[in-house]
């Protein structure tokens, strides 16, 4: 009996040291594999990796610009917010339409709200280098800033130095906490934050020029959205010395005419694709969808573009008897536009502070040079032009209209800017097709260039005031 | 003669209080009583014994029973004999009757009053009811045995002693005088052997047992489980709450892309897949939400559907107390048999070999079973092995369905001309350009007319012959005859040292959609070890089940996917190809250049593709017990659980899958088509592998010496549950016969990752890129493993019943993932010392008891939650993480400790008790659990106060009544209590008609953290084992739950008629992450988080008559009948928006089910839809302001009034059961058109508003082109006018069967047979003016196929 005890007592002491052995090894082990509370340096690295980043929804902000129109038919169909925004409408927004470009955008700047509220807390392993540790954290920045300054760009007034500081922006949420109701801050606080944002991020001596991948910002593309902040800020200095910055780092102009460039239909199509700094690509589901048909350049666009050049050639189907110029659709059933950061639209930004300050000799090397890359060779042999200081900007801006239209908004971003200048402010207006039939007017400086936000967005946040049409 | 007939009396009385639920049936005539006595002996576990001197003159007998009890059978057969018989365990004592029974005592007093009885209930330790007890009155030799609800009656005299005793438990002797009820509480002895560890119940104030809980089986073995429990819980109804709430097998997720392939298309997943795909929360979130139904997100109803099996058999889900939870899937509750939870409810479960089912409702021991018993939980304990004899049953069902037709008009859905009609209206904005992309024939055509592309004449030809085809009857080849079969055979016996029960079970058969195919093999064996002299006690549960399943083409009849004249079939039998994805001519020119054939056809693809899986299933159950030294035990439980599921889907090459992904990947070269992926079959194949273990030990050692006792106890335990699935490639060119594939071929230039250009190219305006690279990457696998270890500790010491120590530990540690730490530590532990200082000091105060003590709990620090999909992204070659859901952490490294110091009084000998105590708390962080943002905190908080109980025991404890006051671990003020009074049971209360009488109340609060105790306090073993229910997952806790209810029953005539009421009224708190609300704008995501309540009011009736009772008739009446309300607290206030959604989203005070709308005003003279305003007046006007405001509240579209009225009737070897189930009270939304947009398809377009006047005659505006999301859309389709009553009773089955006479069952060597004949839905009464099923109603009002008959035979054989 005694032995039998004795026996028992060894049997469980053994066990219990072995259990306190055991305790750590069992418990030391990885978490599931398809879901990972982003936690460890790792894991942003993983967050970062995201196509969705890089896929966004700024389409509308294209239809209303002056690049594209409708044919008849697609002015008539039953109505959709596209349309509206087409015509500038009031509504936009159906009662219960979703604004996909506002939710969106804001599920990604809360994938990187979630990077700049972590990454200080990840545990010491062996990713949580400071290497790794600051380039998650400036790649969260850049990617943050870009969709702040499209936001903005989008729901606010162009920027102005003397109102902006109450001009209402778009909300600005910097941290992951959800169902707060914040409302809209400045356009000025909002710019604020974003170039704050985009100099925290450059300044990394890890930051390369270019991420691994168009999907990762590199310090190329953190300068290139500094360029473009300020340009819209009208800090042509700033502007000149970002896009010089950027430049010095990436300055490779793909050639369409040696070149197999064809239209996008997916975002790996960007890979490969030398003058892209930061790949963003809008996939629109829902035009297409609405209208079985893509969109038709408008008149002043195909005038400023010419057939010769092959932006217009290898975008869009050349019209037929039967039909007009269209844009390609991808596999038949969507629209995939470019609105990726790339070298020519730092050029342009290079060329327009420069023609500004007076340099136009300068700035028109820079059209050239561009110009050279993408009209056939033909036409560019043929093209004769004086670049005077005079003129200088007139061709930059229209450079970058032939550059940039279709490119998430940046057209309707350089409309409501030029608007504050005198000399550049125009209206514009819709027509019938091929018809001098006006359906509606945007006047200058028309508080109808903000995009309204929609009954769902504010029944959800009354906080965000709406702006008025 | 007097004390013969007394005797008799007696008799007669104890049997029919002893009843045991033998069945016997004899059918004899003019045979010898031996002959008799051994077809009992057959019959039962019962053997006579007897002098044959004794039965030398009796009589020859005739005797007629079927199905009886033993007393029933023993009565008959001693009808006028001169024989007494005794029952004594399980032998039946015959003898002559005496002259003079000395038993009784003399005295004419005695004789006058007549019998004494008493009555009584035993039940063990944790209140559950123990059968076949022996009661023995000591002084009058009187035994019985007791039933299965643990009930006895047995003679006694004005005072005396009853002896208790049953194998396992510790005899009881119990001395009694003037009292009519003896409520007896076994404990289990030293020796005992262990029974199947049900959920230990851990009662606040004893509260009593819910007696309505266990069902009574007398008489029921031959129904099913839904049956019994139909007509048996109060409050208990089941539902066909839809066509389609059943097991999920598959999701359907709509698929951007795949990799780079642009899919666009809804993808099938099975629920692994699909959890791993989307999270597991958030996908079990996706699949809660659609298997509710009600309040779901459009976001995700437009990305989502589930595929649910509606096996023949499960059109019923069990609901008890409706919802009391926004957030679980509410209409279910877990069924457990033997040990084993089980997916889904098996409604077809028969009750041949089942012992008990307990019903449990009350939320504390609910908690224990983890979220899956949200809605109650359903316990079916198998009847155990009965040593030295082998018992075999066999058991066989058959169900046929037919296929539900496919009707449009009764479907409301539009037919051939009354669509192409409404399409070729001028007035609706058609625009579908000239593209070949997505375009269906018929509005090709009429883009093409209104494009000028053809001329009238030739759209009209074409249109015309569109219009003379129509699919109706051809759709009906898209489901099947369903035909089910199930066999169960059933193998039990043993020794005393080992019992066994074997089962093996085979199913087998189809079901309505069309290919569909099943077949299952289950094993399982129960084993009973008792060994070393009773010492080691050993329960193992085995269970092995192989399942396969091909999953048919389901028939969604709103959804078709194609147009009405579209058919299946041309003249010949040919399939005839949908052309929408690509245009016929666009198809035929990739045709001619060498393309396959784009287009589609439903029934040829429901009909070669082959998408299975196969299940295996491997679980296993050890409880063991073993008594290693005197004072010194060993308990462990371990839990095994393996499941392999495999899912195949098999795309033939003749597929359109096959087909156009083919063309996808061909690029068109000078030399013809170059084809990337060999065209052929395409397999997917998954495996996933599911592991659980749970292994819980505990070491106990309690030894008394003079007047100290010692008792330890030291367990621990770990679990690990894992699932993972390895990475799989998609096989092109598969060849099923060799299982060989051919390889994807790959560019060559400039890399094999380079993009190829597809036959888009072709087109006009189209262009596409294709990387075959992507086809070959692996998809991604994935591997998930939860994991804790348990420690716990508890110590006693008692000194001579004077002073007590006690102290328990309890500590879990969870992994944990990304921080410094390993793993969190959640501990609870407490302390108390109570001394008695006065014992027994005089009549008014008799003891006085006082205690210190201590109490805590601290949470572990977990990180807060962000759900969100990891995945490898095929073309980038690396992992991401996407973050699509925020949870917040209640557990936060919060604390809260309790210190106090206690004095207890107990007065008038102790039949009142009250106590008092002054408490500290500290409580550390935030620990409201209402917390939703952030619970970290560092604040302390101390709280003092007192806190109080009173407990009064009265009328020898028949009126019992508790209250205490206090606080819970959060500082939240509580009160608990309980009242009953079992006024039958009074020696006061004598009526001839009321037999049982009883009325209760009962207030239950438990917090949040009073119930993650609970639940972690399920790894501590107690009372010698461990409760069964495990949980592995403690990183929620579990709502705060309030409870008042107020009881009361009857019984009339020995229980003939008995009625059960019950008032309730619970409240249940805690965070919700489930409700539909709008996509939050500072985040994009689209769910919230809020913490709600929901307030459960109702109640519960029911009703028995058992009409007649004779022995060969019997007709029963039940009602069961029930009110119940859900009403939502703190939701968060969502602002009107003109969406579905709206109408019916959780509004505070309101039920949860609410449904709001506009007041309809018909249309105007112009077509326009109008309304009333808040003013009652009519307008036209309608934008945001106007309907918001005049909105109004339209009903519930839950029943609130739900149950069922039974009968049941007997005779002789016939009986026949007719349910009818009735919901009133509530509203259904009935589905209305909106013109304006060209998928419509709904046969009311035909109705719309044309020209001025037809306002007279329809609701239908007039085609409109404000688009769709429109106020006018709103109002169109969301209007009073889309509100119908959903009010119906239905026949929901019809049951004829019999069983085989004795003489029968002897020539076959049987022991019993059965066979029953059923049909379900057998037809409704629906209140709405369209006669429309609600049950088959859809949340938006549209209707789904009817409701299969369901024609069933089961068969059910002893040996």
């Amino acid at each position: 009996m005694t032995m039998y005890k004795n026996a028992l007592f060894f049997l469980l002491v053994t066990c219990s040291l072995l259990a306190v052995q055991g305790c750590n090894k069992f418990l030391d082990i990885s978490p599931p594999t398809s879901n990972v509370n982003p936690t460890t340096v790792k894991d942003f690295q993983e967050m970062l990796n995201g196509d969705s980043l890089s896929k966004c929804h700024f389409f509308l902000l294209d239809v209303m610009s002056d690049d594209l129109q409708y044919s008849d038919a697609q002015t008539t169909t039953s109505s959709n917010y596209y349309l509206r925004g087409y015509l500038w409408g009031d509504p936009i927004w159906n009662p219960s339409d979703d604004d996909v470009m506002y939710n969106s955008t804001y599920s990604r700047i809360l994938q990187m709200n979630i990077i700049t509220d972590r990454i200080n807390a990840a545990p010491a392993d062996a990713y949580n280098t400071p290497e790794n540790k600051s380039l998650v954290l400036s790649q969260a920045l850049i990617n943050r800033a870009f969709y702040y300054l499209q936001l903005v760009n989008a729901y606010g007034s162009a920027y102005d130095p003397g109102t902006s500081l109450t001009d209402p922006g778009v909300p600005l949420v910097l941290s992951a906490s959800g169902n707060s109701l914040p409302p809209r801050a400045s356009v000025a606080r909002v710019y604020d934050q974003v170039i704050a944002d985009l100099k925290a991020a450059v300044n990394n001596p890890y930051l390369k020029s270019k991420g691994s991948d168009v999907i990762h910002p590199g310090k190329s593309s953190g300068y290139a959205l500094l360029a473009r902040a300020y340009l819209y800020q009208g800090d042509y200095v700033a502007a000149l010395n970002y896009a010089d910055s950027t430049l010095a780092l990436e300055s490779t102009v793909l050639n369409y005419n040696s070149s197999s460039y064809k239209n996008l239909t997916q975002l790996p199509d960007l890979v490969g694709n030398p003058e892209i700094l930061l790949g963003r690509i809008t996939v629109d589901l829902e035009f297409y969808a609405f209208n079985k048909a893509t969109v038709l350049p408008s008149t002043t666009l195909t005038s400023t573009l010419t057939t010769s050049d092959l932006r217009y050639s290898k975008r869009f189907v050349a019209p037929s008897r039967f039909q007009p110029a269209v844009y390609t659709a991808a596999s038949g059933n969507s629209m995939v536009l470019d609105n990726s950061i790339g070298v020519p639209e730092v050029m342009l930004i290079k060329a327009e502070c420069l023609a500004r300050m007076g340099s136009f000799a300068q700035a028109a090397a820079l059209i050239t040079t561009l110009r050279q890359n993408r009209l056939t060779t033909s036409a560019f042999a043929a093209e004769k032009r004086t670049y005077t200081a005079d003129n200088t900007l007139g061709y930059v801006l229209d450079e970058r209209r032939r550059e940039l239209y279709y490119h998430g908004g940046l057209r309707l971003f350089d409309l409501k800017r030029l608007n504050k200048e005198a000399a550049f402010k125009k209206d514009i207006t819709r027509t019938k097709y091929n018809s001098t039939i006006v359906l509606a007017t945007l006047p200058a400086g028309s508080g109808r260039y903000l995009v309204p936000f929609s009954p769902t967005v504010i029944a959800a946040n009354p906080n965000i005031t709406q702006n008025p049409r | 003669m007097a004390k013969k007939l007394t005797l008799l009396i007696t008799i007669a009385f104890s049997i029919v209080y002893t009843k045991s639920y033998s069945q016997i049936t004899i059918h004899e005539k003019n045979v010898e009583i031996q002959k008799i006595f051994k077809s009992i002996e057959q019959q039962s576990k019962f053997t006579f014994l007897y002098d044959s001197k004794d039965i030398k003159d009796v009589p020859n007998i005739t005797i007629d029973v079927d199905n009886a009890s033993i007393q029933d059978a023993l009565s008959q057969t001693f009808k006028g004999l001169s024989l007494t018989y005794k029952i004594i365990a399980q032998t039946i004592l015959v003898k002559q009757e005496p002259k003079k029974p000395e038993n009784l005592p003399p005295g004419p007093a005695q004789q006058k009053k007549g019998m004494l009885f008493i009555k009584g209930t035993v039940m063990d330790q944790n209140l559950l009811p123990l059968k076949d007890v022996m009661i023995k009155e000591l002084k009058l030799g009187f035994k019985t045995l007791s039933n299965a609800m643990g009930d006895f009656t047995i003679q006694s005299g004005t005072s005396g002693t009853i002896v208790v005793s049953a194998p396992g438990f510790a005899k009881q002797t119990i001395s009694y005088a003037d009292t009519t009820f003896l409520e007896i509480n076994l404990q289990k002895d030293g020796m005992e052997s262990i029974d199947l560890s049900e959920v230990q119940i851990q009662r606040l104030n004893e509260i009593k047992a819910n007696p309505t809980k266990f069902i009574n089986m007398e008489n029921r073995n031959y129904m099913n489980l839904a049956q019994v429990l139909q007509g048996t819980i109060p409050g208990l109804s089941l539902q066909i709450v839809n066509t389609s709430v059943k097991t999920v097998t598959s999701v359907d997720a709509y698929v951007y892309r795949d990799g780079n392939t642009p899919v666009l298309a809804f993808r099938r997943f099975s629920v692994e897949d699909f959890l791993a795909r989307e999270g597991r929360v958030q996908g079990q979130k996706i699949i809660d939400l659609l298997l509710k139904g009600s309040n779901v997100p459009k976001a995700i109803t437009d990305l989502y559907h589930i595929n649910t099996i509606t096996t023949v058999t499960n059109v019923l889900v069990p609901e008890i107390r409706g919802a009391n939870n926004f957030g679980s899937n509410t209409s279910n509750m877990l069924v457990v048999i033997d040990g084993f939870p089980q997916d889904g409810f098996p409604a077809n479960y028969p009750m041949t070999n089942v012992e008990s089912i307990e019903v449990i409702k009350d939320p504390k021991e609910l908690i224990k079973w983890g979220s899956r018993a949200a809605g109650g939980a359903i316990l079916i304990r198998s009847k155990a092995a009965k040593a030295g004899r082998l018992d075999i049953n066999y058991s066989a069902n058959f169900y046929y369905a037919p296929a539900p037709a496919y009707n449009r008009e009764k479907l409301k859905l539009a037919n051939t001309a009354t669509y192409l009609e409404y399409l070729n209206d001028p007035g609706l904005s058609l625009n579908n350009g000239a593209t070949p992309f997505g375009v269906s024939p018929a509005k090709q055509l009429v883009s093409q007319k209104r494009l000028n592309q053809i001329t009238q004449a030739q759209f009209q030809t074409q249109w015309d012959s569109l219009a003379r085809l129509d699919n109706e009857s051809q759709v009906n080849m898209l489901q099947q005859n369903s035909f089910t079969q199930n066999h169960g055979l059933t193998v039990s016996g043993g020794t005393k040292a080992y019992k066994f029960t074997g089962m093996a079970n085979y199913i087998t058969g189809q079901d309505n959609s069309l290919g569909s195919k099943k077949s299952e093999y289950t094993f399982g064996l129960n084993n009973n070890f008792s060994l070393l002299k009773n010492k080691l006690n050993i329960r193992w549960l085995v269970n092995f089940s192989d399942a396969k399943n091909k999953s048919g083409y389901t028939l969604s009849p709103t959804n078709l996917g194609i147009d009405p004249y579209q058919m299946l079939l041309d003249d010949r039998g040919n399939y005839v190809y949908d052309y929408t994805v690509l245009s016929a001519d666009a198809n035929k020119k990739i045709v001619g250049l060498g393309y396959k054939d784009y287009g589609v056809n439903l029934l040829q693809d429901a009909r070669i593709n082959d998408l299975s899986s196969r299940v295996i299933n491997k679980q296993s159950n050890l409880n063991l017990s073993w008594q290693l030294l005197p004072g010194l035990s060993f308990a462990t439980s371990f839990l095994y659980k393996h499941r392999n599921t495999n899912n195949r889907t098999l795309y033939a090459a003749e597929s359109s899958y096959s087909r156009q992904l083919v063309d996808r990947y061909g690029q068109l070269s000078s030399k013809g088509v170059n084809f990337y992926v060999p065209y052929g079959d395409i397999l997917q194949e998954s495996d996933r592998i599911y592991e659980e273990l749970n292994l819980r030990s505990a070491l106990s050692y309690s030894k008394v010496f003079g007047k100290h006792s010692i008792g330890v106890t030291l367990g621990g335990g770990a679990a690990a549950v894992s699932s993972s699935s390895p990475a799989n490639t998609a096989l092109y060119g598969y060849n099923s016969s060799t299982k060989t594939s051919t390889p994807v071929y790959l560019p060559t230039y400039p890399s094999t990752n380079a993009a190829i250009t597809n036959f888009y190219s072709l087109f006009a305006g189209a262009s596409s890129t294709m990387y075959p690279n992507g086809l070959t990457q692996p998809l991604s696998g994935d591997t998930s493993v939860n994991r804790n270890l348990n420690g716990n500790l508890s110590l006693m010491y008692g000194f001579a019943n004077r002073i007590s120590v006690s102290g328990s530990y309890l500590n879990v540690l969870n992994p944990l993932y990304g921080q410094s730490a390993k793993y969190s530590t959640q501990k609870s532990y407490s302390g108390d010392v109570t001394g008695r200082i006065v014992k027994d000091w005089n009549s008014v105060l008799k003891d006085v008891l006082i205690s210190v003590g201590t109490t805590g709990i601290k949470m572990p620090d977990l990180p807060a939650q962000y759900s969100n999909r990891r995945y490898l992204q095929t073309y980038f070659n690396n992992y991401t993480i996407w973050v699509n859901g925020a949870t917040p952490t209640q557990q936060q490294g919060q604390s809260s400790k309790l210190i106090y110091q206690k004095l207890a009084l107990a007065l008038a000998d102790s039949s009142l008790v009250i106590n008092g105590a002054y408490n500290t708390q500290t409580n550390q962080g935030n620990l409201e659990t209402n917390n939703t943002v952030n619970a970290k905190s560092n604040e302390t908080r101390k709280l003092n106060y007192l806190s109080g109980g009173l407990d009064l025991f009265l009328r020898k404890k028949l009126l019992n009544f508790h209250l205490n006051y206090g606080r819970s671990p959060e500082g939240e003020s509580q009160y608990n209590g309980s009242f009953n009074y079992n006024i039958a049971r009074e020696s006061y209360f004598k009526s001839n008609t009321i037999n049982d009488l009883e009325v209760s109340a009962l207030l239950q609060d438990i917090s949040a953290y009073q119930g993650f105790s609970i639940m972690t306090a399920t790894n501590i073993a107690t009372g010698g084992s461990f409760s069964q229910a495990t949980n592995s997952d403690f990183s929620q806790l579990p709502a705060a739950s309030k409870i008042f209810e107020l009881h009361g029953k009857i019984g009339l005539v020995d229980n003939k008629y008995s009625m059960d009421l019950r008032y309730y009224d619970q409240n249940s708190a805690g965070v919700s992450n489930n409700l539909s609300v709008l996509t939050d704008p500072s985040t994009g995501l689209s769910t919230q988080v809020s913490y709600s309540s929901i307030t459960n009011r109702g109640i519960e009736l029911f009703m028995n008559a058992n009409l007649v009772k004779t022995n060969n008739f019997n007709y029963n009446i039940t009602l069961n009948g029930a009110l119940n309300r859900n009403i939502a607290k703190n939701v968060p206030i969502t602002r009107f928006t003109a969406t579905n959604s709206y109408t019916t989203v959780a509004r505070e005070g309101y039920d949860v089910s609410n449904i709001w709308s506009t007041k309809w005003a018909g249309l105007n003279s112009e077509g326009d839809p109008q309304i009333y305003d808040k003013n009652g007046n009519i307008t036209a006007t309608i934008d945001s302001a106007t309907i918001a405001s005049s909105l109004f509240y339209q009903g519930v579209t839950k029943a609130p009034y739900t149950g069922g009225l039974i009968q049941e009737v007997r005779v002789k070897q016939f009986f026949a059961r007719v349910a009818l189930t009735f919901n009133l009270g509530y509203v259904m939304r009935y589905y209305l058109p909106y013109p304006g947009y060209d998928g419509e398809n709904s046969s009311l377009i035909a109705d719309r508003w044309r020209n001025p006047g037809d306002e007279q005659r329809t609701d239908v505006p007039k085609i409109s082109s404000s688009g769709s999301n429109s106020y006018r859309e709103f109002v169109t389709r969301y209007s009073s006018n889309g509100i119908l009553p959903a009010d119906n009773i239905r026949l929901q089955e019809v049951m004829l069967g019999f069983s085989l006479p004795n003489n029968y069952l002897k020539k076959y060597g049987l022991s019993y047979f059965v066979m029953t004949f059923q049909v379900q839905n057998l037809a409704y009464w629906a209140k709405n003016k369209y006669k429309i099923d609600p049950a088959t109603i859809s949340q938006d009002g549209r209707i789904g196929s009817p409701l299969a008959k369901i024609y069933s035979c089961n068969i059910s054989v002893n040996f």
